[in-house]
């Protein structure tokens, strides 16, 4: 028992406690009619339910092509995937505030490209437009996550026995009918698995949002998780719990699925 | 082994954890801009510190994180003796005045409340809701107001001089979009006439807003700070600000990203030379480059450049008159201090508080700001630095024509309003929602009733 | 002729790849070879690169960065310390509930999964909550102790899954011959344990390294934030040159991609184990 004390004091100290600090706040219903109120709230639920989908969906479709592309047994594919890693590994801070930097509408080496180049003196306004905004912001999810879920499917891709391809090859089998009939059937619970974790990961995704375009414009682009710290700095603990805990029937569903699959495994 | 955890754990918790004796005075104060304001205020504190034999533990804090920290910090009871930050007299200073958590700094400010400019004073003189009067429940220290920075030299380029901004609000907006930005357009030069912050969550864009709801004179309270929401000419008048200042903005005159812009964002743009004015608080914006003319990390061309900027091609002008042409007075933010109720060290806090509201302390601190704060005290205000070159001359002169105090000093409640941007909020549905200015005004006049209760 | 259509197809997948994965570190570098008028003219290439930034951040000419080797040095002493206070744990919960299947093991297990998917960013206020009640805030032990907490549980996952692969009968062996618990964590358990331990140490290490959000929050007094906190100083202030931001955080980029490629066997098997297991 004594082997366990050390994150049972971790856990309930500074998992558990805060937990049951956080439902003490928020357990009182005038502030969800306040944030209910709010129109940023509405257009921060609507954004936050978007952003999981589409950025959501698009990383691993896209995972799983690359990871078809990267399964190919050659040496620079092996050393491309060495640098592919890049985005993961780098921290979110300084990339993301390059990818602000370079999206400005006026000073970005994009637009003043456009107008160098062609003399377009109004580029697109990437990160003025609201939609477009939001739209970059899913685009910066993609480039952090996108070798995470590419490596994982990867792995699992890898782990399908050759035999069965080669197999296949004898028989005169399309790539489409490899994939169809032999990949497939092999990654569908990975990529399941996968696609219900990146979806509770992304709902938390502050960074993207917070250092790309700080919830603008016009609070057009905040998320939940963005909301949430912005009600804190301005004062507002309790409207910044509310907007945490009105989220909870949407995660809590994920969080017991994800729970069965992971450690279902022994038992089945 | 869980002893060694637990040791490891007790370790670096003591190890970060300062706690405070009763001989140390804990001071929370706002980081400067400059490194030599820092030095200036750790100088006073040292002074402090040898003469009267204590500690002092001292945090500096970015002005945002310490609205944050001290919020919480006021919520938890743990305040530290002295707190100072560049923005909690916009936002806090009002309300915890109110809410009755404030020390009065009576005793120490009134035996020298002749040495300090009337503005100043009212300012720091707050209402406390458990007395049912205003007393000193904060100490006055610096000052900001608005001024026009100019790049001369992009007027030049468009064919134009400072002798030919026209002075009422209009035509004023309409020189810089009809006039200016056409003629350097047609010399190819992508620039934009004006910088103007629409920013949520931008202090800036309140700050600059506000000029435009004076300029319409828009009143939100009476004499006595009893909102006035309900007057039938408030509507009209805020409709008239909103399309004014986003007017700019659907004019193609500030450039598309203002509408997200920060503090730091009209300054950079200035700097950078992609607008030709800006409307700022302080004046920040030539000081950066007179503190680059003496920054040893740059070349010496680099040095020569920035005060070549500084002396010759920028300048600090006073805003333009108002709608009806009358001279518009600016809203001055004072920025005051404070002692807590919950404080510690109370005696030694107002003790380094005379200390330090002493000019031979105060002043050489307010100076080392270069501009950024505009003094309290007359002795600074009447000194030989403000007259000492044509920037902070021409910034002198604005407070000399007369500042208006910011309504939250007459009714704490109204800071709710800086503190949610509502301003900036309203300004973005017209821009980024297609509301009309009065659509916006109605809402912004229905959010002001909610956070002013 | 198919061949060399295939050929060129994968040539313009990897030129894609290589140019969405590289632009924006490119652009990263860019910048901080920019002198500040420089770094907002959009060249794709600087007219004059410099590398007179890195003089200024190295030697802390800047106000803002008038703290940089400190801020470096607290996020190392935050991240190292969340590194083995999170393998000690996780070691030894690992073992208790993998070896010794304590009771409440299942339960503990549960909740720690239950923390690992909650997104960190729902639990942050609450924590900022919690350590302010606890007078932690703004000490480097909040920071520490927080992504303590959140590495923890999966780390515990990590380990406990690789040490249900060992045979059993290596520590009933043992017990026979009269070892002692401690005897066998100590002398058998942890040599077998010793690469997913590498993976998971430096999983805590680049978490913590490179977190912002709980730094942020729960960090920002001068003497103990973190580099993370002290480039988001940048943000906020008035006036603040983004060439001298961008060569810090570039610098700051640097150490967790380096760890990150040299122990990049270790950590591809034993990060994406978890998501593979299923």
């Amino acid at each position: 028992m004594g082997f366990l004390a050390p994150y049972v004091l971790v856990l309930a100290i500074f998992v558990v406690v805060p937990v049951i600090i956080g439902f003490g706040i928020g357990l009182r219903p005038q502030i969800y009619r306040e944030l209910l109120a709010d129109p940023v709230f509405a257009t921060a639920a609507k954004n936050t339910f978007i952003y999981v989908i589409v950025s959501v969906n698009a990383t691993m479709v896209i995972a799983l092509i690359l990871s078809g592309f990267f399964s190919l047994q050659k040496r620079w594919i092996g050393l491309l995937l060495v640098l592919f890693i890049l985005p993961w590994a780098a921290p979110s801070i300084p990339t993301i505030l390059s990818f602000r930097v370079m999206l400005n509408a006026e000073t970005g080496v994009i637009n003043q490209q456009l107008f160098q180049l062609f003399g377009i003196m109004e580029g697109p306004a990437w990160l003025t437009n609201a939609n477009l905004a939001f739209v970059m912001a899913i685009i910066v999810h993609i480039w952090k996550s996108l070798p995470f879920w590419t490596l994982t499917l990867l792995t699992g891709r890898l782990a399908i026995s050759g035999d069965l391809y080669e197999a296949a090859s004898v028989d005169g089998a399309s790539i489409w009918q490899k994939f169809r009939y032999i990949t497939w059937p092999s990654l569908a619970k990975l990529y399941m698995t996968s696609t219900i974790l990146s979806a509770i990961w992304t709902l938390g995704d502050f960074n993207s949002i917070y250092l790309l375009t700080g919830g603008g414009p016009a609070d057009q682009t905040q998320v939940l998780a963005t909301l949430g710290v912005k009600y804190v700095s301005n004062s507002r603990l309790d409207l910044g719990i509310a907007s945490i805990l009105i989220a909870l029937p949407i995660i809590l569903p994920l969080v017991v699925v994800m729970m069965r699959r992971l450690s279902g495994g022994r038992e089945e | 082994m869980r002893n060694i955890i637990l040791g490891v754990t007790a370790a670096a918790l003591l190890g970060s954890t300062s706690i405070a004796s009763a001989e140390t005075l804990t001071i929370w104060w706002s980081k400067g801009f400059y490194a030599g304001e820092d030095v200036a205020f750790k100088n006073v504190v040292e002074r402090f510190k040898k003469e009267n034999g204590v500690d002092v533990d001292l945090s500096l804090y970015q002005a945002s994180d310490m609205n944050v920290k001290s919020t919480a910090a006021v919520e938890a009871g743990t305040v530290p003796d002295i707190a100072y930050g560049d923005q909690l007299g916009v936002k806090l200073i009002g309300k915890w005045a109110y809410d009755d958590k404030l020390e009065d700094l009576s005793d120490v400010i009134e035996p020298i409340e002749g040495e300090f400019a009337p503005e100043a004073l009212s300012a720091a003189k707050l209402f406390d809701e458990k007395s049912g009067e205003r007393s000193y429940y904060a100490f006055p220290l610096g000052s900001q107001t608005l001024a026009t920075m100019v790049w001369t030299d992009l007027l030049t380029d468009a064919g134009v001089s400072t002798d030919d901004i026209p002075q009422q609000w209009e035509a004023y907006w309409s020189f810089w979009c009809d006039k200016v930005q056409p003629a350097l357009r047609a010399k190819g030069k992508r620039i934009y006439a004006v910088g103007m912050p629409y920013g949520i969550g931008s202090s800036d864009a309140t700050n600059v807003f506000m000029a435009f709801a004076d300029a319409y004179n828009v009143r939100l309270v009476d004499e006595n700070g009893k909102p006035r929401f309900d007057a039938p000419d408030l509507r009209e008048s805020l409709t008239k600000a909103l399309a004014s200042y986003t007017g700019l903005y659907q004019r193609g005159c500030t450039p598309p990203s203002s509408v997200n812009w920060q503090d730091p964002d009209n300054n950079q743009y200035m700097h950078s030379r992609q607008t030709v004015m800006t409307f700022n608080y302080s004046i920040s914006i030539p000081g950066k480059w007179l503190d680059d003319s003496t920054n040893p990390n740059l070349s010496k061309d680099d040095q020569a450049k920035a005060l070549d900027n500084y002396q010759n091609k920028l300048v600090t002008l006073p805003p333009p008159h108002d709608a009806a042409d009358q001279p518009l007075k600016t809203r001055a933010t004072y920025l005051p201090g404070v002692i807590f109720k919950d404080s510690k060290n109370k005696e030694l806090a107002k003790k380094f508080l005379t200390f330090l509201l002493k000019d031979e302390n105060l002043n050489p601190y307010i100076d080392a700001t270069k501009g950024r704060l505009f003094p309290s005290k007359k002795t600074d205000i009447d000194s030989a630095f403000w007259q000492s070159d044509k920037h902070l001359k021409a910034y002198h002169g604005i407070y000399m024509v007369g500042t208006e105090p910011w309504d939250y000093t007459r009714n704490y409640k109204l800071s709710a309003l800086n503190n949610e941007g509502v301003w900036a909020k309203a300004a973005g549905k017209i821009l980024t929602q297609n509301y009309a200015p009065d659509q916006a005004a109605d809402e912004l006049i229905a959010d002001m009733k909610r956070l002013v209760q | 002729m198919r061949k060399y259509w295939r050929n060129s197809g994968l040539a313009a997948i990897a030129i894609v790849i290589i140019l969405w994965t590289l632009f924006p570190i490119y652009h990263l570098v860019v910048l901080s070879l920019s002198p500040q008028e420089d770094m907002l003219a959009g060249h794709i290439w600087p007219q004059n690169p410099t590398l007179r930034n890195f003089g200024i951040v190295f030697r802390q000419q800047h106000n803002f960065l008038a703290h940089f080797w400190r801020d470096i040095g607290n996020s190392l002493i935050v991240a190292v310390t969340v590194s083995i206070l999170t393998l000690v744990i996780a070691t030894l919960t690992a073992f208790a509930t993998s070896r010794l299947r304590v009771k409440g093991s299942r339960l503990l297990m549960g909740l720690a999964l239950g923390t690992y998917l909650i997104p960190a960013a729902f639990l942050a206020i609450p924590m900022y909550r919690a350590m302010s009640i606890y007078g932690l805030l703004n000490t480097r032990s909040a920071l520490i102790l927080a992504m303590t907490a959140l590495a923890s549980p999966y780390a515990i996952w990590i380990l406990k899954q690789a040490s249900d692969r060992l045979p059993r009968e290596l520590d009933e062996a043992a017990v026979v011959d009269g070892a002692s618990i401690w005897q066998v964590f100590r002398l058998i358990y942890l040599p077998l344990m010793r690469a997913p331990m590498v993976a998971i140490g430096i999983y805590a290490l680049l978490l913590a390294w490179n977190e912002y959000l709980y730094a942020f929050l729960l960090n920002s007094d001068d003497a103990a934030q973190p580099l993370s906190v002290g480039l988001g100083l940048f943000l906020g202030a008035d006036d603040s040159p983004w060439n001298l931001l961008m060569t810090s955080g570039l610098i700051y980029a640097i150490p967790p991609i380096v760890i990150y490629y040299t122990f990049r066997k270790n950590m591809v098997s034993g990060i994406t184990a978890g998501a593979v297991k299923s």
